[in-house]
Formats: C-alpha cells, sequence, structure tokens
C-alpha cells in the first residue's frame, strides 16, 4: 500500500513538474484580516496578476498576533510555490521589541516587493515649530511638555526614541495601535507628534494641509515631499524600513519564484494599477527578491535599539 | 445648503442604476439571513463579500457592505427572541425580553417591535450622519486616550452597578471580564503575556467565537440540561406548542401583529434608544452591545412599571434594538470625515474604499461629494428594503418556533462552531467557544450576569491601552484623568452612579420596601 502512494506521489509529482508554473491555483496568505491596509492593497495588485497568470489567485486572510499566526500557517504549507505570503518586512523584527527573538528571515525566499512604505513624521499646523531642526529647538527648550505617538510602527519609534536619546531630548512616548488612531489623536490635540506612513491617514491629513511633515523616519525619500530628510541624512545611524513584498518557502522551486517576481514585475508597470493608489499618495514600484532581502536586513538593524535603548 | 442639495442631486444620479439598488437590496437580504443563523454574523458577511466589492461600482460595493451591517443587526434579533438564542452579540438585549413573549406565543408582535424599532433608529442615525457629520467628527476627535478611559469605566460602572442580580455579582462578573481580556498580547507593545508560550493563546481571543461559546452554545447546553431535568422528551417537543395552539384558536391575529397604540408606547423608548445609540456610535470603539444595553436600562428605568421588564415587555425589545442600530450612521463619520475607521465593520469598509481607489479623509468630502452624497441616500434607502424584507421574513420565521427544538439545536450548534472557524480561519478557535460555553454554563448555574462580562472583555483591552497612553504621555502621572475635563466628568459620573446605588440601597433597607 505504502508502495503504491509512493508510485502515485512520483507519478503526481512528475506530472506537476511537467508542467510550466502555474498549473494550478495559488494561495496567497494574508497574516491581517480582510479589508486591512496591506490586505486591499495586495488584492489590488493580486487581481492584475490572475490576469497575468492566467490561473486564479485565492486569498487567505489568517489574523492574529502582529501577523505570527498567519506567518505560522504558511510555513505549514508545502514548499511547492503555490503558497504565498504578503508580508511587511518590518515585522520581522517586532518580536524582538516584544522581548522575543525576531523571525527566522531563512525561512523565506524573497520573491519581490510592491511598494516601499516610509514612516513620517507629522506636527499640527498650530505648532510654533514647522522643521525638524525648529522641533528639536522647541523639545530643547520645554523638556517633558512634547507628546508623541506612533502609528503602529514600533521599529520607528524606536528609531525616533533613539534620535531623542542622542539629542538628549525628554519628549514623552506612546504607541498608537494603528495609523487611525493616531490621526485621531493628533487632530484632536492629544499628541504633538505622530508617525505614520504614506498613505496612512495622517499623510491623508497632512496632503489636505491639516498636519506638517517634518522628516522621514525611514531609509528612503518620498518625491512628494522632496525636502524632508531620512535619518541617515540628518547623521543618525538607525533608521525603519518597509516594504510590503510576497515571500515563498526558501526551497520553493526557483521557477516559481522567477515566474511570480517577473509577473509581479509586469503588473505593476500598468498605469490603471498605478491610478488604484493616486488618491492616498502611495507610488506602487517594483522591487526584486534582493531588494526585499536587504529591507528586511535594514529592520533588523533596528531592532538592536531594543537592547540600546530598553523598554 | 445649496451645494449639498447640488451635491445630492448629482448623488441622485449615481444612484439611479439598477446595480446600486441591487447590490444594497442584495446586501440587506444577505446580511439578514447572516444575522438570523447564530454563528454567522454581519463581521463574517463583510470578510466574506470585501472581495467582491472589487468587482462593483464603489456606491454599489459600499452600499452592499453597509446593507450587510444593517440587514444582519435586525437579524440577530430573530433567533434572539425566538429561541433565546442572539445571532449576533448586541441581541442578547434583545432576547430579555423578546423571548418571553415568544413563549407566550406572541413572537410575531416581538419581531415586529423589533424590526420597526431598528428600521426607526437606523434611518434617523443616517439623517445624523447625512447632515451632523462634521460636527459630529469634531466632538469624535476631542475624546483622546484619558477620556476614552474615563468613558470606558463610566459604560462599565453603568452596566455592572445596574445588573439585576446586584452590584456586586455584577462587579465580579465585570472583573472577570476585565481578567480574561488580558490574555493574549499586550495591548501596548505586542508581547504574549498570560499565554504559557503558546502562539495560539498570544492571538488572543476574538470576540465572536467568545459571544458564540458564551451565550449561543452554553444557552443550548443550559435548555437542554433544563429540559431533561423537567422530563421533556425533546425530540417530541414542539416549544411552547400549547401556547401556539391556544393562540391559534383565540386571538391569533392579535398576538401576532402590532397595535397602534402598542407602538404609540414604544416610541419613547425608540427616541431615548436612538439617541443614546447615536452618541455611543460618534465615539469609536465603544460599539453596538453597550448602547443596545445602556438603551434599554434607560428605559427600563424610566418606566412606571419596571418590574414588567425581563417579562416580555415591547419597549425593552424597542430600546434595545433602536440603541443598536441607532449606533450604525454616526460610527461611519469618522470614517468618511477623517479616514479613521471607528469599529471593525468601518475599518473593513475602508478597505473597500482602498480598493476602489478612494481614500477617505479630510479632503474627502470636497472632492467625492456626489459619491458620498449617493452613499448616504443608499443607506437611507437600505432601511426601507430591510422593512420590506424584514416584514416578509417575520411572517415566515415566526413559524420556526414550533420546529421541534432538537433539529434547531443541532443546526445552531452546528453553525456557531463553523462561524468561530471562520472568522479568522483558525482551528483554536473552536477551543475557545468550547471553554467559553464552559464559562458561561457557570455564569448560569452561578447566577453570575453575563452582559457585564462580555462588555469588560469587549472594552477590557482598549481601557488598558487608552490608561498605558495615557501615562506614557504624560510621564506616568495619573491626576491627568481628573483635571482634563471631558475624562474628569465622566470619572465624576461614574463615582456619582456608584454612590447613589448605595445610598438607595441603605434607604430601601431603613424603609424595608423593595
Amino acid at each position: 500500500m505504502k508502495k503504491l502512494f509512493l508510485v502515485l506521489f512520483l507519478v503526481l509529482g512528475i506530472s506537476i513538474n511537467c508542467n510550466a508554473y502555474p498549473d494550478r491555483p495559488v494561495k496567497v496568505i494574508v497574516p491581517y484580516n480582510a479589508g486591512g491596509s496591506l490586505d486591499s492593497m495586495t488584492r489590488i495588485i493580486v487581481e492584475y496578476m490572475k490576469q497575468e497568470l492566467g490561473k486564479p489567485i485565492i486569498i487567505s486572510n489568517h489574523p492574529g498576533a502582529s501577523g505570527t499566526i498567519g506567518v505560522n500557517a504558511f510555513l505549514k504549507t508545502k514548499a511547492d510555490g503555490y503558497t504565498v505570503l504578503v508580508f511587511p518586512t518590518s515585522s520581522f523584527v517586532t518580536p524582538v521589541f516584544q522581548g522575543g527573538k525576531a523571525i527566522d528571515v531563512n525561512q523565506f525566499k524573497p520573491i519581490g516587493a510592491f511598494i516601499k512604505s516610509e514612516r513620517i513624521l507629522f506636527a499640527r499646523t498650530d505648532a510654533s515649530y514647522k522643521t525638524f531642526d525648529e522641533l528639536l529647538a522647541y523639545a530643547r527648550k520645554n523638556p517633558g511638555k512634547l507628546k508623541f505617538g506612533s502609528g503602529g510602527s514600533t521599529d520607528t519609534a524606536y528609531v525616533f526614541k533613539y534620535i531623542l536619546k542622542k539629542e538628549n531630548l525628554d519628549v514623552n512616548v506612546t504607541l498608537f495601535n494603528g495609523g487611525a488612531p493616531a490621526a485621531a489623536a493628533i487632530m484632536g490635540g492629544h499628541v504633538d507628534l505622530i508617525e505614520g506612513g504614506n498613505g496612512s491617514p495622517g499623510d491623508v491629513a497632512a496632503m489636505a494641509g491639516k498636519l506638517i511633515p517634518l522628516a522621514i523616519l525611514s531609509s528612503g525619500k518620498l518625491t512628494k515631499y522632496p525636502d524632508l530628510k531620512t535619518p541617515y541624512e540628518m547623521g543618525y545611524e538607525y533608521a525603519s524600513s518597509v516594504m510590503f513584498g510576497f515571500f515563498m518557502h526558501s526551497d520553493a522551486p526557483d521557477e516559481a519564484q522567477k515566474v511570480f517576481s517577473a509577473t509581479l514585475q509586469t503588473v505593476l508597470q500598468k498605469e490603471e494599477l498605478k491610478a488604484k493608489f493616486a488618491s492616498r499618495g502611495v507610488e506602487p514600484k517594483f522591487y526584486n527578491g534582493e531588494e526585499l532581502a536587504k529591507s528586511i536586513d535594514l529592520g533588523m538593524k533596528v531592532g538592536k535599539l531594543y537592547e540600546i535603548l530598553g523598554q | 445648503m445649496t451645494a449639498l442639495l447640488d451635491n445630492a442631486m448629482i448623488g441622485m444620479g449615481l444612484l439611479l442604476q439598477w446595480e446600486v439598488l441591487f447590490s444594497a437590496a442584495g446586501g440587506v437580504f444577505v446580511g439578514l439571513m447572516m444575522g438570523a443563523i447564530p454563528g454567522l454574523s454581519d463581521i463574517i458577511a463583510i470578510c466574506l463579500l470585501v472581495p467582491f466589492t472589487f468587482y462593483l461600482n464603489p456606491i454599489a460595493g459600499i452600499a452592499m457592505l453597509m446593507g450587510l451591517s444593517k440587514g444582519a443587526n435586525f437579524g440577530g434579533s430573530i433567533p434572539a427572541i425566538l429561541f433565546n438564542i442572539p445571532g449576533t452579540p448586541q441581541a442578547v438585549i434583545t432576547a430579555f425580553d423578546g423571548y418571553p413573549l415568544a413563549k407566550q406565543g406572541k413572537a410575531g408582535k416581538a419581531l415586529k417591535v423589533a424590526l420597526f424599532s431598528s428600521c426607526i433608529a437606523d434611518s434617523v442615525s443616517d439623517c445624523v450622519l447625512f447632515f451632523f457629520a462634521a460636527p459630529v467628527a469634531m466632538a469624535a476627535i476631542m475624546i483622546g486616550p484619558a477620556e476614552h478611559a474615563a468613558v470606558v469605566i463610566f459604560a462599565l460602572t453603568l452596566i455592572s452597578i445596574t445588573a439585576e442580580t446586584g452590584p456586586l455579582v455584577g462587579l465580579l462578573s465585570m472583573v472577570l471580564g476585565l481578567l480574561l481580556s488580558c490574555i493574549g498580547a499586550d495591548p501596548l507593545s505586542g508581547a504574549p503575556r498570560l499565554t504559557f508560550g503558546s502562539d495560539e493563546l498570544a492571538g488572543g481571543m476574538d470576540i465572536v467565537p467568545l459571544a458564540l461559546g458564551f451565550f449561543v452554545i452554553s444557552e443550548i447546553i443550559w435548555q437542554v440540561c433544563l429540559e431533561k431535568k423537567e422530563g421533556i422528551n425533546l425530540a417530541a417537543l414542539r416549544i411552547d406548542e400549547l401556547e401556539e395552539k391556544k393562540a391559534l384558536e383565540e386571538n391569533y391575529e392579535e398576538d401576532h401583529s402590532l397595535s397602534f397604540s402598542e407602538f404609540k408606547k414604544c416610541v419613547p423608548a425608540i427616541g431615548r434608544g436612538t439617541m443614546i445609540g447615536s452618541a455611543i456610535g460618534a465615539l469609536p470603539g465603544i460599539g453596538t452591545t453597550v448602547a443596545s444595553y445602556l438603551s434599554y436600562m434607560a428605559t427600563k428605568r424610566a418606566s412606571k412599571n419596571p418590574e414588567r421588564f425581563g417579562k416580555g415587555a415591547i419597549e425593552g425589545i424597542a430600546a434595545a434594538e433602536a440603541g443598536n442600530n441607532a449606533v450604525n450612521g454616526p460610527n461611519l463619520i469618522p470614517l468618511i470625515t477623517l479616514g479613521i475607521p471607528g469599529n471593525l465593520a468601518a475599518a473593513l469598509i475602508l478597505g473597500a474604499f482602498t480598493m476602489q481607489g478612494l481614500t477617505p479623509g479630510p479632503m474627502f468630502m470636497e472632492q467625492q461629494a456626489p459619491l458620498l452624497y449617493a452613499l448616504f441616500i443608499v443607506l437611507f434607502i437600505s432601511n426601507f428594503f430591510a422593512l420590506g424584507f424584514g416584514i416578509v421574513c417575520i411572517r415566515y420565521m415566526r413559524k420556526m418556533v414550533s420546529l421541534p427544538k432538537n433539529y434547531i439545536y443541532a443546526a445552531v450548534v452546528i453553525f456557531a462552531l463553523i462561524g468561530s472557524y471562520i472568522v479568522r480561519n483558525n482551528t483554536f478557535d473552536l477551543y475557545y467557544t468550547l471553554g467559553f460555553s464552559v464559562i458561561g454554563l457557570l455564569c448560569r448555574k452561578g447566577g453570575i450576569p453575563m452582559i457585564p462580562l462580555l462588555i469588560s472583555y469587549i472594552l477590557g483591552s482598549s481601557l488598558e491601552l487608552k490608561i498605558r497612553q495615557t501615562m506614557d504621555l504624560n510621564a506616568g502621572d495619573l491626576t491627568v484623568f481628573l483635571t482634563e475635563p471631558i475624562s474628569g466628568a465622566f470619572l465624576a459620573a461614574s463615582v456619582l452612579v456608584i454612590v447613589y446605588t448605595v445610598y438607595r440601597k441603605i434607604r430601601m433597607q431603613k424603609t424595608g420596601s423593595v
């Protein structure tokens, strides 16, 4: 009986290898809620990839524990390239800030990313400081007075805390569980500063002139705010790094990786797709597997701040 | 004002496409069905249908999702009234008076009260959304972390102190809920705690599996136990067969219809419920169950003969349903005006906007005004769909009362388990459901009120989060809760409620009256 199964598996295995990837539906695991920000962006991308690949792509949501449940669910699936994980690179290091270990990067094969999100520092329009330097000067004169809330990115909060430490400033820091509550808090005057991604509610408010962007706290520049400097440009050693990317198992077939990556690249050039992101000021762009891996490395570096700064 | 009318006119043009009306009606219908089946809630329905909105035009897509909430809100009260099994968490309160009425053979009357009060409150709350979006949004952002914590403390105080079994047991139940809410991820850092190293526990408990175990499965086991004790054969049992037959012979019409004088009696309850619901809806993250409960208690307090409540008072149903439906409209205000979703359903709807390439936020009102007005109008029209489908549903579903209970129970248990699984596609959630059905049974056995536990569980982690954020932002200083005017007022009100309850208790004991 066992032999029969073995033969059957071999035959099936060979027949699968004969066909070009993908010869059956591909499943994309989103470790967050359906309708969430990563989920809805992924759905737009996947919609176009489906047409290109000629096979259905099914999205499966496994929310919970800041993505850990979904990642574990992904790791339990077969490494055949037919199950793909979509994950923000900054989330690999998240467990470090919770007193645990970072997610082991070697379990994954980075396929390609579609968005590089930058984290921006925003201030209220009625604040007396209008630039990052003025903010530093103000904070120096008024220790313990300013209130900062992170819009859901723990690593970026640590980058900001590091800047405060290096400048020897006293600012109250807290975390909000997402860009939306942070934006509500700053518009209601409950905090003076927030950080949020491009396209987050805070950024949408800034584009409407209701908040002022002061600096970027992640590693890349933004074309819509060309004057904003990154931490590297301002002389700080740490900056957060976020890319939304697709991952396969580390031992997934190379062909699957190539096809999926090439398809992603093709659809990301479509104007129609870009238009869907335009109203929130986000520019989707193709980043290959190496760039994706580099983004994870940069993020991992920020994890060291947990030891340097403590909780 | 003319701009408003202009936009409304263009909006009407967008609206008069069969696709939009069809999607709205479809949403309401599916929502009604999903709500009526315990285990399938509007959140699950929205999760399942969000991907489909991709293929619809924006208004049709959003109208469908909103229709789902509307339909599910009334749908949930159907099994609550017929079998004391709430279809959605907020329908728990509707069952207080709905189930006793159904037991008296007046299921039709109870369902009609629920339907009319739902639709009226929903329509009024849509008007609040339509006409007062900007001021309500301004009020909503005045609630920062400190204020939010104070509002939650006030709500929890009210809920536990008004528990029927007495304030002390109510408080006990609330504390249990708060303790349970500590399991899972630390709300501030996300670090796992009280999880015994289990990744599954670190995911925390979703409210849907919890409510399903706590209210649905435990209720079924409880009823089966009761019936065993009384020596009734389940398979042969037809719920309240006697009453049903009697009603058929005598005053069938009167028992299942709602007279104008009865409706008039409900009007103050609906008004009160609508106000409370709309106010709570404007505050993000408090929720429908709280609105429904507070509205029920307010109506009970205001009644000249509160002893009728819990025994089939139609005002009780009206208050509960008006309270939970009035939350809907204002709940969308922070999303549409500021791009900030106030609850999970709104967050999912934000996702649907995103997929359409639309970004709600401060500019949205100006740039997409015609679309928004079309949306408001379609929301309003959806209430009439809900009314129409509701009336048809009641005609048939009322008769489910006389189905053999063993079939109903078996089906409900299966749906409850399916429902708890599909929220997160996580088999571990099934254990939560079963675990909570045991806790629910213990509460019933021990006479511990279940509502404070449920609500304090729902609000527990946000309460902790807001308190800790406030402390972070004020260098650990707790006095800020008292010095900020809004939070100070709510905390003072909480203390007053406690003092008043104790005072009344002492006076009652002195005079010897109950």
